[in-house]
């Protein structure tokens, strides 16, 4: 316990320290820390809880590696363990987040894929032009969208179209919404028509969104056997000190924390890197004047 | 000493690997891809075979960011044709819905093309077409050749440029989406090394390091 409330004061004292000497913070380390808290604010913000922002966030990982590690720490004695696992359930509190947050992107990409069939339906008949058919997406259209769409036919009748284009790009951030608003601009300017344009988006994106998800679902298998063989260690640690088993011994001295937290923090670096290489590209926006 | 200078050699090495790795795997914004940025600039208006080029050439595949602004390349152009599609869709010709599209569109592709373009006019220049196809031989871009090819047809032999610029575009999708499967597939290998070496080989360390070590402090 003496060495807890010390390395809490250490800790406290650090970020004293950095909070009230923010000039001495050299700028790379500043760049990194910005980036990162851009990160975690782009998740939480994905996830699209009312409640979940950059903040608390941050407090919900905090607790989480705060509340692992007295819980192995109080079952085995092991600081470096206690360490591990707080890292871990904070690690699987941030999982759950991105999970949601993926869960809601594949919607979003499902409701714009829906869009443009139904927007190829309508202009397809030849009975609705491209607002008529706008004002159709904005009653009858995919609810994630409705919204956008309603501003967007109402911006239309201000004459303000190009600007409510623009927004609706910026909040919904997907590369075939950025399509389907260029090409409405295109038409808007010289009348092209949409129809086989759009036949064509909706058979070759539904079909990389296909592929997409498929190498997702395989990734997730991959990453979640990996997490698996993590959580190993720790839950084999875990049960021989409930245990009281003699085994453990070797690890109460000082060359024994050292070997497990170098082979932890080498698992662990394993870990990300795996994730590193199970990352797919994401498909880039398309950049345009509205 | 011997040792010595090895384990030096060994970390100077390692060190290397890894400048060479971070470089790579540095975003658009690094220093090595502003340089790239504005050689790539410089030589579309004015392509010089010049020896040091080959050294640049070098510095290109030591970075890997010829293949990343390849890529790039090759991934806006897909956007691009589709909309050039809807422009001939509108009856625009080639030219004037090329350009139309590449005023509106933001990115390096647009960007090329519309100077690609707008040196093109002036009098007594080699033609779009032309200029397109260099650009695409010195990017090694074979999709951007066939667009060349395709405006080429379209502008010699009054061939409908429509149809050609509709499959390209489609025939880009299904590539990306090869990719994409390899991709996946590749990394689903990739991973046996670090779940090998850097997970299941330390876990095997954590679980004999009690025995090994009351083994040894026995045997002395």
């Amino acid at each position: 316990m003496p060495e807890l409330a010390a390395a809490a004061a250490g800790l406290g004292v650090a970020v004293a320290v950095l909070t009230l000497a923010e000039r001495a913070v050299p700028p790379a380390l500043n760049r990194l820390l910005r980036r990162l808290a851009e990160r975690e604010a782009a998740l939480a913000a994905a996830a699209e809880l009312g409640w979940l922002d950059l903040a608390s966030l941050t407090a919900l990982q905090a607790t989480a590696l705060v509340v692992g590690f007295l819980f192995e720490f109080a079952l085995t004695g092991l600081p470096v363990l206690g360490l591990a696992a707080g890292l871990g359930l904070a690690g699987l509190l941030r999982a759950r987040v991105a999970a949601r947050g993926r869960a809601r992107r594949a919607a979003l990409q499902d409701a714009v894929l829906e869009a443009v069939r139904l927007l190829h339906q309508l202009l397809a008949t030849g009975a609705a032009g491209v607002p008529q058919a706008l004002g159709e997406l904005a009653e009858r259209g995919p609810l994630q969208l409705r919204e956008h769409f309603r501003r967007i036919h109402a911006a239309a009748a201000a004459g303000r179209q190009g600007e409510a284009w623009g927004q609706a790009r910026r909040r919904v951030a997907e590369p075939l919404f950025d399509l389907l608003a260029a090409a409405v601009a295109l038409q808007r300017s010289g009348g092209a028509e949409l129809g086989p344009l759009f036949a064509q988006l909706e058979e070759s994106v539904a079909a990389a969104y296909d592929v997409q998800r498929e190498a997702q679902a395989l990734q997730v298998q991959a990453r979640s056997a990996a997490a698996v063989i993590l959580c190993l260690p720790l839950l084999f640690l875990g049960v021989l000190s409930a245990l009281r088993s003699p085994y453990l011994d070797p690890y109460h001295d000082a060359g024994g924390q050292l070997f497990l937290a170098l082979m932890l923090a080498v698992m662990g670096m394993s870990y990300l890197w795996m994730r590193r290489l199970l990352r797919l590209p994401e498909p880039p926006r398309l950049r345009f004047h509205d | 000493m011997t040792e010595v200078a090895w384990l030096a050699a060994l970390c100077a090495g390692a060190g290397a690997g890894c400048a060479a790795a971070a470089a790579t795997a540095a975003g658009g914004s690094s220093e090595a891809e502003h340089w790239l940025e504005r050689r790539g600039r410089a030589r579309t208006s004015a392509p010089s075979p010049r020896p040091e080029n080959r050294h640049h050439a070098v510095l290109d595949w030591v970075l890997g960011s010829a293949r990343r602004r390849r890529e790039r390349l090759q991934t806006e152009l897909v956007p691009l044709l589709e909309l050039l599609s809807l422009e001939l869709g509108a009856g625009q010709t080639a030219l004037s819905g090329l350009a139309a599209v590449c005023s509106r569109l933001e990115g390096p592709l647009a960007r090329d093309l519309r100077r690609l373009q707008l040196m093109s006019q002036v009098a007594g220049s080699a033609p779009f077409e032309a200029r397109l196809e260099a650009y695409a031989d010195r990017l090694q871009l074979p999709a951007v050749a066939s667009l060349a090819s395709v405006l080429h047809a379209s502008r010699d032999y009054g061939a409908g440029a429509l149809p050609g610029v509709r499959a390209l575009a489609a025939d880009l999708r299904r590539a990306q989406r090869r990719q994409l499967i390899a991709l996946s597939r590749r990394a689903l290998n990739q991973v046996l090394a670090p779940a090998a070496f850097g997970i299941l080989l330390p876990f095997l360390g954590i679980l004999l390091f009690p025995a090994l070590s009351t083994l040894s402090r026995s045997l002395r």
